[in-house]
Formats: structure tokens, C-alpha cells, sequence
């Protein structure tokens, strides 16, 4: 049976672009958010202050088009550019957690006596172990005694 | 500005559609670039922010409005392409269940159905529509941002009524239309 031309051009069809954009977002989620977020915050200060991205380049020494690109939520900024920024509109875009001294240094007693039996009971099987392996095997019942 | 100038594969015997003239991408690629880029969501919630601050959605901020849009594109476009490989092995599980039809009236049905998608939050405001071709065949004319009970009162999904026409004429024109020839296409 004869196809139509237009099922012809769907028969035909070439497979989208769209399949290596969505990869790509899917691989690069974590930082394609923050990127979007950091837009979304340089976006609204633009806006609530009546400012064009061209006057924001040129503080910034970016250029016009380097902003727009930004802009979209797709660029993996540097450290250097973020703070550039931030510092130029006095907003903070990047926050790093305080270091939790208390918790990191002084495990709670819980975890603590976990850790305490899993060690014991690694030096006894390395006991246990090396008597295997050194001594005749009469020589097992020291070990039980020993542990 | 509705003539369409190619058709993409985006799932194959699943989910095609269409690229429109003056236009880089076909539309299902263009939607999630769109609904991913914050420049574009800013502009159109600005833009629509007595929409968004209605009785209906209770007062979001543009800025809720433009993180809640690209979490729920991102769930959508991974629930759309979980369905379209699940429903070439299981009949009963296709894009049927997600691709709803666009004009809910049962006196009528429409040849060559105009389906809605919507995001996963209900409500939701995303949309998908495409013409619906087979069981698990959807060609994709657009999508939009709807905040307004109807299609009928922005400019914005004026023009996707259109897109869905224009896609129709284009897919099954019935002076050139061979209703044999199309399952020809997809076994």
C-alpha cells in the first residue's frame, strides 16, 4: 500500500536533538540547579532595581553576551565569577555550612560503642586468624580463653 | 508562523513532533529548554502575575512560580519517556494514560484527537498538547504555561489552538490522507 507524503516525512523523521539536552540535564542536575538559582536571584535583583543586564555587564566587565548566557541558567560558573557578582549587587548567591565542630569531632555515645565492639571483634578474628594459620590446631582452645 | 517545516522523533513509534517555521528546534525540544531557562520563566511570570496571584493558585511569588515550573517540567519530561518505552511492552500501559483528551465532551469524538499532557502537581500549569495518532503515537504541536480556567483568554494559548490545528492538517491533510497507510508507518 502506498503511503501518503505526510507519513513518508514521519516515517523519515530524524530523531531529535532533544534526547542529548535532556541527558545532559539529567548528568549535570545538581549544578544546572544551583546555575538556575543563582540566575533566578541576579534576575529578580535586576528587576526590583530597575536595572538593564548591559549596565550590570559593564560593571561586572562582562560582556553583554556572557550575561545573557549566565542569565539562562546553563553556564557552570566558577567560584571566581560567583563571588564577583555577589560582591557587585550585595546578595548573597553562595552559602557554605559552618563546620559542626561538636558533632564532627565528638561521635555520640551510641556510635561510639558501636565502633568500640566492631573493632573487638576485628582483633579477635585477627587472632583467631594468625592461630589458625601458625598453630596445630589443639592450640585453638588458648584463643578462646584469650578472647 | 503556524506552517510547519519538519517532524522529529523523539520516542520512537512513540512520541514525534513538529518543528514550526521561523523556529530552531521542534517543539517538544524548545518547551524543555524553555521551561529550564530562568531568563524566559522570570519574563512570562512577570508578565502573568495577576494570573498567578489569583484565588485559584493562591498567591505564589514569580519567583515559587519559576522553581516550582522547572521541578515539575523535569518530572514530566522523565514520566513522559518512562511511559513511552513501558507502553511498547505492556498495551495497557501507554501515553493514553497521561495524553488526555484536549475538549472533554462524550457526545463528540474527535478524529485525530487534540490531547492535553499535564505536569505531576495537581493542579498543575504545564501543558503538552499533540494530536493523537494511534493508542501510543503522539505528535507534539507545543505546550504552554496555563494560569486561566479556559485556552480562550491569553494570547499565549490562542496561539497553541492554532499550533494543534495546523499540526492535524498537516499530519492527516484528508484529501491526502490514506487511513491504511499510517499503521503501515507504525508496526
Amino acid at each position: 500500500m502506498l503511503m501518503n507524503e505526510m507519513n513518508k516525512k514521519i516515517a523519515q523523521a530524524n530523531t531529535s536533538s532533544w534526547i542529548a539536552e535532556a541527558t545532559q540535564r539529567q548528568e549535570n542536575k545538581d549544578w544546572l540547579e544551583a546555575s538556575f538559582l543563582i540566575a533566578l536571584k541576579i534576575l529578580r535583583y535586576l528587576r526590583s532595581n530597575q536595572i538593564t543586564q548591559k549596565d550590570l555587564a559593564k560593571r561586572l566587565q562582562f560582556s553583554p553576551q556572557y550575561l545573557n548566557k549566565l542569565l539562562r541558567g546553563k553556564e557552570n560558573l566558577t567560584l571566581e565569577t560567583i563571588y564577583k557578582i555577589q560582591n557587585e549587587i550585595g546578595i548573597p548567591l553562595i552559602q557554605i555550612p559552618s563546620f559542626e565542630y561538636e558533632q564532627s569531632y565528638r561521635p555520640s555515645t551510641e556510635v561510639l560503642a558501636t565502633n568500640v565492639v566492631t573493632y573487638q571483634k576485628m582483633q579477635r578474628e585477627e587472632v583467631y586468624t594468625k592461630s589458625k594459620s601458625e598453630e596445630p590446631s589443639n592450640q585453638i582452645s588458648k584463643y578462646a580463653t584469650a578472647a | 508562523m503556524n506552517q510547519i517545516i519538519n517532524i522529529f522523533k523523539i520516542v520512537d513509534k512513540s512520541i514525534y513532533s513538529v518543528q514550526f517555521d521561523g523556529k530552531d528546534q521542534d517543539e517538544f525540544q524548545s518547551l524543555f529548554a524553555l521551561w529550564s531557562n530562568p531568563l524566559y520563566l522570570e519574563e512570562f511570570f512577570e508578565q502573568h502575575k495577576s494570573d498567578l496571584q489569583s484565588d485559584f493558585w493562591g498567591n505564589v511569588s514569580v519567583e515559587e512560580a519559576v522553581i516550582r515550573t522547572r521541578k515539575e517540567a523535569i518530572t514530566l519530561e522523565k514520566r513522559l519517556i518512562d511511559i513511552a518505552e513501558l507502553g511498547k511492552r505492556d498495551r495497557y500501559e501507554s501515553l493514553s494514560n497521561i495524553f488526555k483528551p484536549l475538549v472533554n465532551n462524550p457526545l463528540t469524538t474527535e478524529q485525530f484527537e487534540r490531547t492535553k499532557a499535564k505536569g505531576n502537581l495537581k493542579p498543575s500549569w504545564l501543558r503538552i498538547y499533540a494530536i493523537r495518532a494511534d493508542l501510543n503515537l503522539f505528535v507534539v504541536s507545543g505546550g504552554a504555561i496555563k494560569l486561566t480556567p479556559t485556552m480562550n483568554e491569553r494570547e499565549h494559548l490562542l496561539l497553541e489552538i492554532q499550533k494543534l490545528n495546523a499540526t492535524r492538517t498537516y499530519l492527516f491533510d484528508e484529501e491526502n490522507y490514506d487511513s491504511s497507510s499510517f499503521f503501515e508507518l507504525i508496526i
